[in-house]
Parts: C-alpha cells; structure tokens; sequence
C-alpha cells in the first residue's frame, strides 16, 4: 500500500519532478534539434532551449527544496512512492511538450509563404488538375519544369515558391496539385506524361526542352515516370524516399508528435512507395542528366541507398546535399532555389 | 571494524563545523535531490544519442538501469531479512544532520541504487556512466558525513549496486531479447 506521509510533499515533488523532466527534455530537443519536444521554436537559436532547459530544472529544484525543506528532513515517502510520482510527473512533462510542440510547427507553418498563386493559371492535366506559372513576357518558346509535390509531407505553397523562383529566371512551371488521382496507382503514372502532353501544346514551352522535378514521394515518382517517358530531357528528385523510412523518434526532427504520428502510420504513403519502387528504375533514366538532391539534416529518409548511389559516381547523376536544410524545408530553402534553377537551366 | 570507525569519525567530522557545510552536506543526503538527479539523467539518456545506434545502446542502459534497480533492491531486503546493523547513532555519539532512519545501517539502500544506475549505464555509455558514478560517490560520502551509515554500509551498497548491474548487463542475457522488443515498441510509438 502506497504511504505519501505529507500530501504538500508528495504534490511539490510530482511538481518538481514534471517542471525538471520538462526541463530535460528542453536540454535533449535543443542538442538533439527534436522539434517535436521543443516547447518553443529552437532551430535558429539552440541557446534558447538549453536556458530555457536550465531554468526549469533550477527554478523547480530551488522551489521545491526552499518550500519543502523541513519536511525533506524527516521521515517521508519510501522509494515506491517517489518512484511512482516521478514516473507519472515525467510521463505529464512528455504528454505537455508533445501538446506544446505542435505550436511552434503551426505558426512556422502558417507564416506567409513567399509567391502565392499571383501570375498562374489553373489547367487540368488528365484527370487532375495544376497551376501553370509562365514568365511575363515569353518572347521565344522556353524550357518548362513539371513540379510533382510531396504526400503529407510538403504542401503546395512550397512548390509554388520553386515555381516563381523558376519563372523569374525564364523557366515555364506547372505544379501538379496533390489530389487522390496522384496518390493512387497506377494512375499516378499517367499524370506526369499528361502534364508533358500539355505543356508540350503551349505556344510558350519548347517541346524538345522539357524536365520534370518531383519531391518526397513525388521525386519517387518522377523517377519511375521518366524511366518510361523519354520526352523529358532532365529530372530532379528533391529528398526522394526510394526505400522505407526508419520510424522512431527522429521523425519528431522536424514534426511534432501527432504529425510524426501519422507520418509514420500511412499505410497509403508506404503502399505508394513500394509499388513506384524507384531504385529499380533509377538506371533507365540515363544518360539523360539527373539531379538527386538531399537536406543534410534530413532524418525523414533513409540515407544508407542514397549514399550508395552517391558512391556509384555515375557522370549522368549530380548529387547534392543541402548544408542546414531538412526534409520538409528542402523545398523552399534558398540554396535548392539557386541549384535547381542553375541545374535547369544548363541541361534544358 | 576499528577502520570502519575510524574512516566515519574522520568524515562526520566534517559535520557540525559549519552551517553551509552542513546544509551543503543535508542537500546531497538526502532523498530527493541526488537520487533525483540520477534519474533524471536517466530520463534524458533514453532519448539521447547522435545517431539510431547510439540512442539505441543509450536506451538499452536506461533499461538495464531499471532493471538493476529492482535487483538491487531485492538483495537489499534480503540481506535486511538476515541481517540488521544499528545505524552509528544507536551506539556512539556522533553528528547528525539527518533524522534517524529505523531501517538496518548496512548496507546503504541509496548507494546501492546510485551504483545500480552508474554501473548499468557505464558498460554503455562511459562518459555518463562516470558522471553518473561521481553523482552516487556523492550521495554515498554524503551520507558518511551526515551520520546515518558506517563507511562499510556505503561499500556494501556500492558492491551490491555494482554486482546488481554486472547480472543484468552481462550475465542475464535474455534480458537483451527484452529490451530489443521494448525499444522496437516504444520506436513505433516514436518514443525511441
């Protein structure tokens, strides 16, 4: 039978214990950068989390200690008890950051994205449909870029902002919106030569100069699309995901908990992923030039293939690897901006 | 046993001389902030390491940590059933800066546990393994100062949290199996 002695105690002790564990784990997010622990947004500053860390560690301990320090030296709860009020004040410190987290995320999420949908067009491509991004002025026909979006994982406003930056540097653009039709196989396999088939139609668009870019699971299926499709003469994957993505705590890098949560458990994602099954087909893309391009925090994918291909040295691949860029902010990080672009616009 | 005196005349010494001393003395015996820390420490460990490998070997200590504990704990009533050693002031007169436990002098419960931890998490983890060691050296010296333990009561614990630990991590292999599956369960709730 469980014996707390004094109630004051036991209730500062579960306190302190929640307030310190929360503190710990501010220290573990910010060293570890796990934006799913974080309670407040730590990737620019990580000095923030381990003071934020300290504080809560020092200023429970100095409460507790200050409020309870005669009852600290008499008789009180045995080691069970404090054992038990422990676990359950650190298993409360875990469920709060997990809550917490998620609004960093959100705010960050919900910041105005640079581009919006100024200066495009809807068009429907097959059975789905996309928004066209054409320069201003087009004076002779130009490259254009299929822009195939992530599932889950990045959203449409970041393609859109790669799309402007392409326009601006006179590249045509047509972002496939992410709708069931492109998650659902074999379907998805037709979207990509029903977007070429368009823009190959465009007085804008130079049939012969066309490329395709997809990320996270996109980049798995303009990989399997262009094996087959040969009228497009460049591609890109952006953080592809090729094989299964290891699921533990390192998902909670850049999402917060419930997010990570679904991430993990879409079975939809993973069944996509497995019967695109890109690696099988990465070798029929050559020798037409392929860029794989990858964020060096990015704990979302699999690396040991990627780094196996790396290692190929295959002159028709250029490999990449964005310093300070993760998985779902490789999109819109300003060095993918400039060597997509560049990229583009030497082999179109 | 002369030695044994000895060496705690020698440290509880220390105690009575000065008030900070002795409320510095009071803050590391006692049985919340050391054994706390300890498993805080712990609790952050489950969920470090740079890389799956490490974080997985990390949480392995955390789990042999426990385990360990528990054994601990269980040679320790044992050795209470068969055998009890009044607490040094029951028969001298000493400085005490704790109140008077009841339970038998030998061996020191809290050193056990702080070893238990040390150990388990060293065959792992050897930089907070050694910090872990030093922060149960404290509670242990601690409690030699503060009166409660002859200095054999802090050794027995220590051998006895030591002893606890080897089982766990290097003897009792089936253990391994366990934490492999705890580690797999607890990596698809994203919690390893």
């Amino acid at each position: 039978m469980l014996y707390f002695v004094y109630k004051e105690l036991a209730l500062g002790y579960l306190l302190f214990s929640f307030l310190s564990a929360l503190g710990v784990l501010q220290w573990v997010a910010a060293r570890y950068r796990l934006a799913g622990l974080a309670l407040l947004d730590y990737s620019e500053r990580r000095t923030w989390g381990y003071a934020l860390g300290t504080l809560l560690i020092a200023g429970s301990a100095v409460w507790f200690f200050s409020s309870q320090w005669e009852r600290i030296l008499t008789p009180g709860p045995a080691g069970s008890e404090l054992s038990l009020l422990f676990g359950i004040g650190a298993a409360c410190a875990l469920a709060v950051t997990f809550t917490v987290a998620t609004f960093p995320q959100r705010l960050h999420r919900d910041a105005p994205q640079q581009g919006g949908d100024n200066g495009s067009q809807t068009v429907a491509i097959g059975r789905t449909t996309g928004r066209l991004y054409l320069p201003s002025d087009p004076t002779a026909p130009m490259p254009a870029i299929c822009l195939v979006p992530g599932l889950g994982a990045g959203d449409r406003e970041s393609m859109e902002t790669l799309a402007h930056h392409l326009v601006q540097n006179r590249l045509v653009a047509l972002v496939i919106n992410p709708d069931e039709e492109l998650y659902s196989y074999p379907e998805t396999l037709a979207v990509l030569p029903a977007a070429t088939s368009l823009l190959s139609k465009r007085p804008e668009v130079d049939p012969e100069r066309l490329g395709a870019l997809g990320y996270d699971l996109g980049g798995d299926l303009v990989i399997r699309a262009a094996s087959a499709h040969k009228q497009l003469k460049a591609v890109a994957a952006l953080a592809p995901i090729l094989v299964d993505t290891p699921v533990d705590l390192d998902l909670m890098s850049e999402m917060p908990y419930a997010q990570a949560l679904r991430w993990a458990r879409d079975r939809k994602r993973a069944n996509l992923r497995m019967e695109l099954n890109a690696l099988e087909y990465r070798a029929s893309i050559a020798p037409r030039p392929f860029l794989l391009l990858y964020g060096a925090e990015d704990r979302l994918v699999n690396k040991a293939p990627i780094a196996e291909w790396g290692a190929q040295h295959e002159n028709w691949v250029t490999h990449e690897v964005i310093q300070g860029a993760g998985h779902l902010n490789l999109v819109d990080h300003p060095m993918t901006l400039q060597i997509v672009t560049r990229w583009f616009k030497e082999h179109l | 046993m002369s030695i044994d005196w000895t060496l705690f005349e020698l440290c509880n010494g220390l105690a009575g001389r000065s008030p900070t001393l002795d409320a510095v003395i009071r803050v590391l015996m006692n049985d919340y902030a050391l054994t706390t820390a300890l498993v805080l420490l712990l609790f952050g460990l489950w969920f470090t390491g740079k890389s799956r490998t490490i974080r997985e070997q990390n949480q392995r200590a955390v789990l042999s940590a426990i385990a360990s504990m528990l054994l601990g704990n269980l040679f320790v009533k044992a050795l209470n059933l068969v055998f009890y050693r009044p607490r040094p002031f029951a028969d001298h007169t000493v400085t005490l800066l704790f109140y008077r436990p009841s339970d038998s002098s030998f061996p020191s419960n809290p050193t056990s546990i702080g070893f238990c931890i040390a150990t388990s998490v060293w065959w792992f983890n050897r930089k907070m393994g050694l910090v872990l060691y030093v922060l149960a050296s404290l509670l242990g010296l601690a409690r030699l100062c503060g009166g409660v333990h002859y200095p054999s009561d802090i050794l027995g614990g220590a051998l006895i949290g030591m002893f606890s630990a080897y089982l766990v991590v290097k003897r009792i292999h089936f253990v391994d199996y366990l934490w492999t599956v705890i580690i797999r369960q607890m990596r698809r709730l994203l919690l390893a």
